[in-house]
């Protein structure tokens, strides 16, 4: 019953618009703000205790003072977060949207063409099995150290879970169903429309949950291979100046990020995804 | 009495003098002797995926006339279901031809309507746009399929729950949602496969006794399918039966009552021995496998 009780809340929320799904954010936000207290007093107790220099681990203290410093500098300062803000998130979004689109669209269309499935199967077997980290280097030397380099990074590391999960989706939608449709006469579109694709959409929105999460990481890492501005160069420069609160404090924002992220795709597939109890998961990565 | 209707199918090798046989009317039915469909050495073989041949039906001969209320009855595994989704043009025919008012069915057909054993209801969608799923997909006109699905809601007893969704509704409402979905199209025919099945014994009698309203009301041609021996008898004209696999006909047998029937016909003499004989034939059937 726990599953048509979820679908319930689901339908409710929905009805009652944004004012139920913010208290349920609200609800989420206090035992997130609870634990994190929890973790950063006893960080702080042990970097006391133990006299544990700044420049090995920084207690979290020091960690906020770089936090506020890095917030408070100015809108286009290097030392401050926003500049690097911008483009590590330009660079997540822009290739989660290309590598997500593309994911969806390969994904619907391998699984309806069995001749190009077969033909391109191997390769996505073979290249999702490729750490596909590896290829940075090659994308910076194509690219440039530009932002390009980093949005196909990104893209190429969203694209592989959201294709699987969607083929996933469309190879598993109910055969009941199916038959429904066709019985009353549905053409291959409208069979499409009204039944596969609201059918796969529960396993296509696990693709993205992890999709939105690699987009940050990828972002970050093609950084690291030769960039000039991003939260990961400033992430290594700090690391080489030996400012280790400030390391931890872009740190902390990455992960910051990352929990926006996922919470705004998670609170769009509440809204789409209403009737779908629970989230179906296939992980390709 | 088994031993009899053992004989009875041993003589009608093609099954043609059964299934135009005299066939006994009520006395306030309407004219219903127009055939509607007919099945002509209907046959179907599957290979499975090892394969091998599974012969699930042969030889099935029989017509069934406008508006008429048909069941098929047979062992699990007997084709009961292969058969209705040849009906519905789902699934082809390896031998032998359906013809639906004289065409032969080559796929699905908008004139059909059809109730599975699960309700098979959208969960994206609510009780109303459920129902009117098939008006979109053949383009029927908005406004004239909300209002005959309001008012086969209101004649299922739904009334009240078109903005629900499926998943607030209990296994029987979903039932009749699906029921209402097989007829907002208005098709002259409608195929059930058992579809009360899933339902518990009590929920299942006051479906029956509304399904018969729904189709003295709506007039439609039904082949309805089912495990349930009594329920077969309770509800049809005739009752075909079916052998287990490879299915073949056993026999078709009219049931006399008259219309409305009551659940207290259950109780009659004639009932109990019209259920007799049927599962007297399948009976004789197992031992003889």
């Amino acid at each position: 019953m726990t599953v048509g009780n979820s679908q319930a809340r689901g339908r409710g929320r929905r009805r009652s618009g944004s004012g139920a799904s913010l208290s349920q954010i609200r609800g989420d936000a206090i035992w997130l703000l609870l634990s994190l207290a929890l973790l950063l007093a006893a960080w702080e107790t042990l970097v006391r205790a133990a006299h544990i220099p700044a420049y090995f681990l920084p207690g979290p203290l020091r960690v906020g003072v770089a936090l506020w410093n890095g917030f408070w500098a100015p809108l286009m300062s290097r030392q401050g977060f926003y500049l690097h803000i911008f483009y590590t998130l330009t660079e997540s979004l822009a290739g989660f949207a290309i590598g997500g689109s593309l994911g969806v669209i390969i994904g619907t269309i391998l699984s309806h063409v069995l001749v190009l499935r077969r033909l391109v199967m191997p390769y996505v077997v073979g290249l999702q099995s490729l750490p596909k980290i590896a290829l940075v280097p090659l994308f910076v030397i194509w690219l440039g150290f530009g932002m390009a380099s980093k949005v196909v990074t990104v893209s190429l590391l969203t694209f592989f879970p959201t294709l699987i999960n969607s083929m996933a989706g469309f190879d598993n939608v109910e055969t009941d169903r199916l038959e429904m449709i066709r019985s009353v006469g549905a053409s291959p579109w409208q069979i499409f429309r009204f039944v596969k694709l609201p059918s796969a959409l529960p396993y296509i929105f696990a693709g993205l949950d992890v999709a939105i999460v690699f987009s940050l990481s990828g972002a970050v890492v093609g950084e690291f291979m030769g960039a000039e501005t991003g939260l990961g160069v400033l992430i290594l420069q700090r690391n080489f100046a030996m400012d280790m609160a400030g390391t931890f404090s872009t740190f902390m924002l990455l992960a910051l990020m990352g929990i926006v992220l996922s919470r705004i795709l998670r609170m769009v597939r509440r809204h789409v995804l209403f009737w779908a109890p629970v989230e179906s998961r296939v992980v390709g990565v | 009495m088994d031993a009899q209707s053992r004989t009875d199918c041993r003589c009608h090798p093609a099954g043609a003098d059964v299934t135009t046989a005299p066939y006994r009317q009520w006395p306030e039915a309407p004219n219903q002797l127009e055939v509607l469909i007919h099945i002509e050495s209907l046959g179907k073989t599957y290979l499975t995926v090892s394969g091998d041949e599974v012969v699930a039906l042969t030889d099935i001969h029989l017509v069934v006339h406008d508006k008429e209320f048909v069941s098929v009855v047979g062992p699990s595994g007997c084709g009961k279901s292969t058969l209705l989704k040849i009906l519905s043009g789902l699934v082809s025919p390896s031998t032998g031809r359906v013809r639906l008012d004289g065409a032969e069915v080559t796929g699905p057909r908008r004139d059909i309507g059809m109730v599975f054993q699960n309700p098979v209801l959208l969960p994206w969608l609510t009780v109303l746009e459920n129902c009117l799923l098939p008006a979109r997909v053949q383009g029927l006109d908005r406004q004239a399929s909300v209002e005959r699905a309001s008012h086969l809601i209101a004649l299922v007893g739904l009334k009240g729950f078109e903005d629900k969704y499926p998943a607030e509704l209990s296994g029987g409402m979903q039932q009749r949602n699906a029921i209402v979905r097989s007829l907002v199209h208005d098709p002259r025919i409608l195929l059930m496969d058992e579809p009360f099945g899933a339902l518990d014994a009590m929920t299942r009698d006051v479906m029956n006794m509304e399904l018969q309203r729904i189709w003295l009301e709506q007039q439609k041609t039904v082949v309805f399918v089912t495990h349930s021996i009594q329920e077969a008898v309770l509800l049809s004209d005739r009752v075909v039966v079916l052998s287990r696999r490879p299915g073949h006909l056993l026999d078709v047998i009219s049931v006399p009552f008259g219309r409305p029937r009551g659940l207290e016909v259950v109780n009659t003499e004639m009932f109990g021995q019209i259920v007799g004989r049927i599962r007297g034939m399948l009976a004789t059937e197992g031992v003889q496998e």
